[in-house]
């Protein structure tokens, strides 16, 4: 049972570095500290993840949070086969033994009382005690927790609680700067710069009009989409219209003035 | 099958002076009833439903178009007449008795205006997508506004009314958008810097053409190469596919240079003043006046210049001590030589901004690349300290901008919403048809709120004891198919089964299930002057028993008045909003909700539905506190139209997932209630002093 091994990452993942995110990660890393990635949806938080966990010869396992995710989704629960009653590892539990990267996607998502079983693991205790086997494990060196939060359009509900942020070593992502971005669009997709440039152009429209009348402006990852598609040889207004426009707003004038942009563009 | 009788003329004279009201506005209907007399009977009905429809607006209008449909009864088809009453209404809603009388008075006018509004293109439709637009495009949000002349002062881009002169909508749309790029191109590419207003006024007609020419060919090539589909669409719009002269090509060249700026445009203008003559100008293309211009640049600048030392000087006194030091001793003049200390050499300021610009405040980021545009860099002279003269300007800028004051002037639409009206005639939306202002009250700190939980301490009480058994609760679900724990009773049951070769239930597990309420809940409360005395009292201890008991319930809620008078006036005034806790400041407003004038529901159930709607929550509730029919000063909010209005609001806000009840006293509401919320979503309240008991109880029951 290696089942371990599938989450072991053997390819270098392309990741662009905007700052001194590795160096900060890997330092963390060695000391035994949880992190916080922060920022907007597509930005490279996972990207980022996998990378490192590739860098640091370590299995990734990804949990993303949903409000039904309750405390036995992450460490584990029994079950009943053919009148059999064992007990299944859940992902964090998994990752504890085998000393991987566990990293809860949109942590905020969790409901409040599934995010305190994580708690002990955050702090220098490092254990994960569990209930039900009544045992505790306690994580070896290798384990990381690693945890993502989009602060931009969560409300006060979804906050995270005090006494879970301030366990964390907190990165801030951003959408990188134009030649950057533009960078990760040729080597994503393949599609030729000045077309890459013009997108990211584009995305920029876009992020002006974050907080009048859009919650948040194009994405690198939707940047990628639509220069996936225009390699594919869908014409650019098309390619922005469907992998853009329409992911951004539901709003007939805005995606009006979107499609508007994206033709003046091309 | 035989058509009815004609109708006879007194028939006829009976109905018109009905429609026309004839007792109050002794308007002549007898000629008219003769002629009406004289056509068959389904002429005679479709004037009589024009007359009626139109009168219900405004009756002399109504009065005018019978006379002059009667006058061209031959050149009339029933879609013509049809169309004619429509546009006539049209209209008057948007300019007024004036210009509704015209069309009707003259019929080849309205030919024209037909021919408008078969392929023409108004403004206020475009107005929200070319703000997004341009926005986006400018890193700002731009002004737009109507005027026949296509124009830019530098702020505000000036686009006609309305666009007519292409042969159908779609390029008349596409039209509009030229100009505002060609606008805005004005303003990003830099044709209002220094030069141009360092030229010897006045300037003479043929240097303003030739310039504008010149100029045009510059921004068409920084079009070019920004915006290339936008510089591919303006081609198709210029139309002249004449080519250009020998000597306007080589300008052209010159002229698209990315290094061509407004300088260069007027050094070759005047280089060829006399021996070139101008090209003819595009649809696009924008008026240039100067004058103008440089009259917005100069209040801009002095404005910016103002808030921008303060906001600097500001800045700088909340630095550190520290960094105030290595601030003041990069900033300090080496030479020594200006006697006035506060003056920051540029250099140094440059330094400093540039030190300081990765935590410099959004407004002043703003501000300095606003300051840019003017000037393409920061003035040195502008990195000195604030004086006196400079927070004056500020204070009274930031007094002239206060809500409460735009309301004592003059009213305009700055800082309003704009909302859509449903007209229940026309079957059709006016756009952006009600402004709305969203206020917040000034708390009165009185003893209301004590008083009112001591007159109503014990029903307070029970409400909370009821409250409590609506609260979260978790509950253990058995026998079910996953879940965290395994059922053992299950189990034990399962394994018999199993023993006995009966098959096995797979519903072994129990599931811990949180129920949680996440409702959030808005009270929007008629303070319309129909509340005034008891009613509004009694609201409003209410909305004290129902914060009292929500706070034991944790539920979400927010407290919104509503009223106003006209559409240009809707207000809705903020008492609690979602995040707002319900504290003295909050009391203190609920204590200070006076009854204000009307009641034109429509905008306010779009704009708090908007609230709601931001607002995360699995059950979303609009609940309407009201004591009569929506109503509004002038009579167009009255009757059927204010209630299919409010009735198309909340279908609105239906649609969106909310879901609106109204509590009203109106005994009447039986009339109209059941259309606007469906018959299960309202109580009527026959004894008002009833109000604040019931209220509880009705929020219990709708959010069980
Ligand atoms: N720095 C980066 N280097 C390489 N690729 C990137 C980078 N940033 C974004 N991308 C591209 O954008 C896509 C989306 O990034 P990713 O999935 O990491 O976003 P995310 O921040 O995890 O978003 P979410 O919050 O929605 O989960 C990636 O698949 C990749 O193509
Ligand atoms: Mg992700």
């Amino acid at each position: 049972m290696h089942e371990i091994e599938q989450h072991r990452i053997t390819v270098e993942p392309y990741y662009q570095p905007y700052g001194n995110e590795i160096e900060i990660f890997t330092a963390a890393y060695a000391n035994g500290l949880p992190l916080l990635l922060k920022g907007p949806t597509g930005c490279g938080k996972s990207r980022f993840m996998e990378y490192m966990a590739w860098r640091l010869q370590r299995p990734l396992i990804t949990v993303s949070c949903h409000d039904d995710l309750t405390s036995s989704d992450l460490v584990g629960r029994y079950l009943i086969r053919g009148g059999e009653t064992f007990w299944v590892d859940g992902p964090l539990l998994r990752a504890v033994k085998a000393g991987a990267i566990c990293y809860l996607d949109e942590v905020v998502e969790a409901r409040k009382d599934t995010m305190v079983v994580i708690h002990p693991l955050a702090d220098d205790r490092r254990i994960l005690p569990i209930e039900k086997l009544g045992q505790i494990f306690e994580a070896p060196p290798e384990f990381a927790l690693a945890v993502s939060y989009n602060p931009g359009y969560q409300s006060v509900l979804k906050d995270l609680k005090q006494s879970t942020r301030q366990r964390f070593v907190a990165l801030e992502f951003n959408y990188l700067d134009a030649e950057l971005e533009c960078e990760i669009i040729v080597r994503e997709s393949g599609l030729e710069r000045s077309a890459a440039e013009r997108l990211v152009r584009f995305a920029g429209m876009t992020r002006n009009l974050k907080g009048s009348g859009l919650d948040e402006g194009a994405s690198t990852r939707l940047l990628v989409h639509a220069a996936k598609l225009m390699v594919s040889g869908i014409d650019a207004t098309s390619a922005c219209s469907t992998a853009i426009a329409q992911a951004l707003t539901d709003d007939g004038e805005m995606l009006r003035a979107i499609n508007e942009l994206s033709a003046a563009l091309f | 099958m035989r058509s009815p009788l004609p109708l006879q003329s007194d028939e006829i004279l009976a109905i018109l002076e009905t429609c026309f009201e004839v007792e109050y506005t002794f308007l002549h209907c007898e000629n008219l009833a003769m002629t009406i007399a004289a056509l068959k009977r389904p002429q005679q009905q479709l004037l009589l439903d024009s007359a009626r429809r139109v009168a219900a607006t405004q009756i002399q209008l109504a009065y005018e178009l019978t006379c002059s449909a009667v006058a061209r009864w031959e050149q009339l088809t029933p879609s013509l007449l049809e169309s004619w009453a429509i546009h006539t209404l049209d209209a008057y809603d948007r300019a007024g008795l004036r210009a509704a009388m015209a069309l009707v008075t003259d019929i080849d006018f309205f030919y024209r205006y037909r021919r408008q509004q078969q392929v023409g293109v108004v403004l206020g439709d475009e107005q929200q997508m070319l703000g997004h637009f341009l926005h986006a495009l400018a890193g700002r949000p731009l002004a737009i506004a109507a005027s026949e002349l296509l124009w830019c002062d530098s702020e505000t881009l000036y686009l006609p009314p309305v666009l007519m002169q292409l042969e159908s909508r779609v390029e008349n749309r596409k039209l509009y958008q030229a100009m505002a790029v060609f606008l805005w191109a004005q303003t990003r590419f830099g044709t209002f810097m220094p030069p141009l207003f360092a030229l010897p006024l006045p300037l003479s007609d043929a240097f303003l053409a030739l310039f504008a020419t010149m100029d045009r060919l510059r921004l068409e090539a920084a079009i070019q190469r920004e915006l290339p589909g936008q510089w591919r669409a303006l081609q198709a719009l210029s139309g002249s596919n004449e080519a250009l002269s020998c000597e306007w090509q080589q300008l052209q060249l010159q002229l698209s240079e990315p290094a061509c700026d407004v300088a260069t445009v007027i050094t070759l203008c005047q280089q060829h003043l006399g021996d070139l003559a101008p090209l003819p100008a595009p649809i696009y293309q924008g008026t240039l006046n100067i004058a103008a211009v440089a009259k917005v640049r100069q209040q801009r600048i002095e404005r910016e210049r103002a808030l921008f030392k303060v906001q600097l000087t500001q800045l700088r006194e909340s630095l550190p001590a520290k960094n105030q030091e290595i601030a003041s001793a990069a900033l300090a003049n080496p030479q020594g030589e200006e006697a006035d200390d506060a003056t920051l050499l540029p250099d140094g300021g440059d330094w400093w901004v540039e030190q300081l610009s990765q935590q410099l405040p959004e407004g002043l980021k703003k501000r300095i690349s606003s300051i840019k545009l003017d000037f393409g860099e920061i003035p040195p002279e502008y990195l000195t300290a604030a004086g006196p003269g400079e927070y004056e300007l500020v204070e009274r800028l930031e007094h002239e901008r206060s809500a409460a004051r735009v309301w004592e002037g003059t009213y305009h639409e700055e800082g309003a919403s704009l909302y859509d009206e449903w007209d229940y005639r026309r079957q059709e939306y006016h756009k952006r048809w009600c402004a709305l202002r969203e206020l917040t009250i000034e708390p009165q700190y009185d003893t209301f709120v004590q008083e009112t939980r001591q007159q109503f301490h014990h029903e307070i009480a029970q409400l909370r004891r009821r409250f409590e058994a609506l609260r979260d609760e978790n509950r253990l679900l058995r026998r079910q198919n996953g879940g965290e724990d395994i059922d053992i009773d299950a189990l034990v049951e399962a394994e018999s089964d199993r023993l006995q070769g009966v098959e096995l239930s797979e519903a072994l597990y129990l599931r811990h299930h949180r129920h949680e309420r996440h409702i959030a809940v808005l009270f929007m409360v008629d303070v319309s002057g129909s509340t005034r005395g008891w009613i509004n009292q009694l609201e409003r201890q209410a909305l004290v028993l129902m914060c009292e008991a929500l706070e034991t319930l944790g539920d979400r809620y927010a407290i919104y008045g509503f009223s106003g008078m006209t559409r240009q006036r809707c207000e809705i005034y903020r008492v609690k909003s979602f995040s707002d806790a319900y504290d003295a400041t909050v009391q203190g407003r609920i204590s200070a909700l006076q009854p204000k004038d009307y009641t034109r529901m429509g905008a306010a159930i779009r704009h708090l539905s908007g609230l709601l709607q931001e607002t995360e929550a699995h059950t979303r509730i609009l609940v309407t506190l009201s004591d009569g029919r929506p109503d509004d000063y002038g009579g167009e909010y009255q009757g059927i139209y204010g209630i299919e209005d409010t009735r198309m609001a909340l279908l609105e806000a239906r649609r969106s997932g909310i879901h609106p009840y109204c509590i009203t006293i109106d005994e009447q509401a039986q009339e109209y209630l059941p259309r606007l919320y469906g018959d299960a979503a309202y109580t009527l309240i026959s004894d008002i002093s009833q109000l604040p008991y019931q209220m509880g109880e009705i929020y219990q029951r709708l959010t069980r």
